[in-house]
């Protein structure tokens, strides 16, 4: 059931303010998932094609070194957040910046519709909301292609994520649903918690600068591997990750 | 829907002030973590930036070539809490670093430890020292 305006300001006013990411459910362990490991993704063929031909250094290349996480992992992503009213043009809408990639999510609480399927994708997406009890349920569609594991399993530009963000006392949970009809065999359901964090927290500047990272540099290539020649999927790797009902 | 997947880890996890290395790529997808390769040489260049930053050191091989390494380390805002800064290395500062190696053979380490030996100055891979 969805209430329109039903509690809807207090759990409003419940999300408000800074909260810090808990754990690294997404990244398995600090640092990130290995490569060949899509375990519990619930992938097609043309999704592990894409990530069995993915090559780590890629992301080195001095073109990428700045994107941003798209809104199909941006959730996880370990990094201090604030979650406040959105200003100005963004006068009635929810506004959710993180630190890490200076993500800057803009949450419309108005009822418009999603744009046309043909307008422009961002990474963040677009993202309207409504209230479920005193759950925020959010809408993004318009994403720009990511990943959804870091370790070259794509999202497509299809995809659709849907969040159920609530409050517990002094814990954030952000229950996060991948709808991905491109790369995804079925709904891909993930959560994230946050803790909260004291009103003078400061979500302090991230810019990001491009650099050449690859020393020795390997210019004028795109790193990646042919099909069957990632040497670091093995067939023990290709087991352990086959999705189970 | 058809719901086939649920993770539910975070809620297990422990909590923490700050946040870790907030890594844009999965380190142990672009690094053998477990390896460890050690190099002795000079800096070239320290690259204080985000997402991560780069201690660039070249070093002589046992072939007697030289070997520019790029040593990825953390982002700014983790090394400036612990303590690190911009200023914090120079050209021509003799270093020893550990570090895991790149899988693609590439002369690129994931920063485990850094020495300078004519100061004593140690970090380690989170930005501390000794954490």
């Amino acid at each position: 059931m969805v209430f329109a305006c039903t509690g809807s300001w207090a759990a409003e006013a419940g999300l408000f303010g800074f909260w810090n990411h808990l754990g690294d459910f997404a990244g398995f362990t600090a640092g990130g998932p290995p490569i060949g490991d899509y375990s519990f993704l619930p992938l097609n063929e043309q999704a592990r094609s894409r990530a069995e031909s993915w090559d780590p250094a890629i992301q080195t290349q001095v073109q990428r070194q700045c994107f941003p996480h798209s809104a199909a992992w941006a959730p996880f992503g370990p990094t201090p957040l604030l979650i406040r009213r959105g200003e100005g043009e963004e006068a009635g809408a929810i506004v959710i910046r993180m630190q890490s990639n200076e993500v800057y999510r803009v949450i419309w609480m108005d009822g418009r519709p999603h744009p046309s399927p043909y307008a422009l994708h961002t990474w963040n997406g677009f993202s309207t909301g409504e209230w479920v009890g005193l759950t925020l349920k959010v809408t993004t569609t318009h994403i720009k292609e990511g990943f959804t594991r870091r370790n070259g399993v794509p999202n497509s530009d299809k995809a659709v994520v849907f969040e159920y963000i609530t409050r517990h006392d002094s814990f954030l949970t952000d229950v996060v649903v991948l709808e991905d009809p491109v790369y995804l065999q079925s709904s891909l359901v993930r959560e994230q918690s946050y803790r909260r964090l004291p009103d003078d927290t400061e979500i302090l500047e991230y810019p990001c600068e491009q650099s050449m990272e690859e020393a020795g540099g390997r210019l004028h290539f795109t790193p990646h591997f042919l099909p069957g020649r990632n040497p670091h999927i093995s067939g023990r790797t290709r087991r352990a990750d086959e999705f189970r009902d | 829907m058809n719901i086939k997947s649920i993770g539910l880890l975070g809620l297990l996890a422990v909590l923490q002030l700050t946040a870790p290395s907030e890594a844009h790529h999965s380190f142990p997808a672009h690094y053998d973590a477990e390896n460890i390769v050690t190099i002795e040489g000079k800096v070239t260049a320290f690259q204080w930036r985000n997402p991560h930053s780069f201690l660039i050191v070249e070093s002589t091989g046992s072939d007697g070539n030289k070997v520019v390494w790029a040593c990825e380390w953390n982002n700014t805002i983790a090394m400036g809490r612990a303590g690190l800064s911009a200023k914090s290395f120079s050209p021509g500062d003799t270093v020893t670093v550990r570090g895991n190696p790149a899988w693609d053979k590439q002369p690129r380490l994931r920063l485990v430890n850094v020495k300078r030996p004519a100061d004593g100055l140690e970090f380690n891979r989170a930005g501390g020292v000794n954490d």
